[in-house]
């Protein structure tokens, strides 16, 4: 197989009048005239000006949320190594004194309501105890006296 | 360029010389254009990705692998971006654009009958180049045009030379036909108007 061009004979050098070698000849013809060297560079600048940029902001965030976190481990390092507690009711605290609160609140409303409705009539069915009509006999003494007695001792 | 001057460069470039790194630029950029052109059919495309290929190359300058050639590097990136470009607007070549850009500055000293039969050898070429497959055109332009040898083209498309050869002998092949017939069709047209 021949890679040389043209070929060696030169039976196919001319093709109706054209010469396949001008062919080849004008395909290993430079196109010259276009330089895209400024553009290239001002794309290249601008890229890589802008990488740069991310890059700082990354580098920034990323340090801003090491040190966030590291302050937080501290904080919670140092709050339990000295056993302190959070100063100030907590939630459950909160919510206890709350329930307690509206509990009396509400006990004493209950009261009030029970003081301000009117007493129910003695019931008219109730047997009388046995005895209660009777006067006490000299002997036994009245309920004055027991009382009085009572209460004198 | 030789092998040594270029890794020079490279190395400076990648230090942040932009001088290097313009030097970089133009001892390669009309190689990769007239390439990309070729492969493209567009001037518009051609030139994005020549700009893109040699971009995202300043911005990997510290990855280059000192064995192998920057021109195979930055032929494989912007080869890479031309398929995509294909994948988004589609394989279509516009030969009368690349023909109006080739021959946009065509010399001071030629006068007009030369410069009409150069016309219809770029135009005929254009039409040969077009009528390729992806493959051939590729093999065909580094060869001829980038002036490659076979084994850099083989490295370069990761295939066996034996492969490449095969490539470039049925490409001249397509393209010998697609001159005669080009030829013929001339003919014919100019009996009919004569």
């Amino acid at each position: 197989m021949s890679l040389s061009w043209p070929p060696p004979g030169g039976q196919d050098r001319n093709v109706d009048g054209v010469d396949e070698s001008m062919i080849f000849a004008e395909l290993a013809r430079p196109l010259r005239g276009l330089d895209f060297t400024d553009r290239i560079m001002q794309r290249w600048r601008r890229d890589t000006g802008r990488l740069t940029h991310r890059m700082r902001l990354g580098r920034w965030l990323g340090g801003a949320i090491v040190g966030f976190a590291a302050i937080a481990i501290v904080v919670a390092a140092l709050m339990v190594g000295s056993g302190e507690r959070v100063s100030g009711p907590t939630i459950p605290a909160a919510l206890r004194h709350d329930w307690n609160r509206h509990g009396q609140t509400i006990g004493r409303t209950i009261k009030s309501i029970q003081q301000l409705s009117p007493h129910l009539p003695a019931q008219p069915n109730v047997a009388p105890l046995p005895g209660a009509g009777e006067q006490p006999g000299p002997d036994e003494p009245s309920e004055a006296k027991t009382s009085g007695r009572v209460g004198q001792a | 360029m030789n092998t040594t001057r270029e890794h020079a460069l490279v190395r400076k470039a990648a230090g942040g010389d932009e001088e290097a790194m313009e030097a970089l630029i133009r001892a390669h950029q009309d190689s990769l254009y007239a390439f990309v052109l070729r492969m493209s059919g567009r001037p518009e495309t051609a030139e994005d990705i020549v700009q893109e290929a040699f971009v995202r190359v300043l911005k990997n300058l510290a990855r280059f692998d000192n064995r192998f050639r920057f021109s195979t590097w930055l032929f494989t990136i912007a080869k890479r971006l031309y398929m995509n470009s294909i994948q988004k607007l589609g394989p279509s070549y516009d030969t009368q654009v690349v023909e109006v850009r080739s021959a946009s500055d065509p010399g001071p000293g030629l006068n007009t009958a030369r410069t009409e039969a150069d016309r219809n050898v770029r135009a005929l070429l254009d039409t040969v180049i077009s009528g390729l497959g992806p493959q051939q055109r590729e093999i065909i332009l580094l060869f001829h045009q980038q002036n490659w040898p076979i084994a850099q083209i083989a490295r370069h498309l990761q295939i066996p030379k034996g492969t490449v050869k095969s490539h470039l002998h049925r490409g001249r092949k397509r393209m010998r036909r697609l001159i005669q017939a080009s030829c013929r069709m001339n003919r014919q047209a100019q009996e009919v108007f004569s």
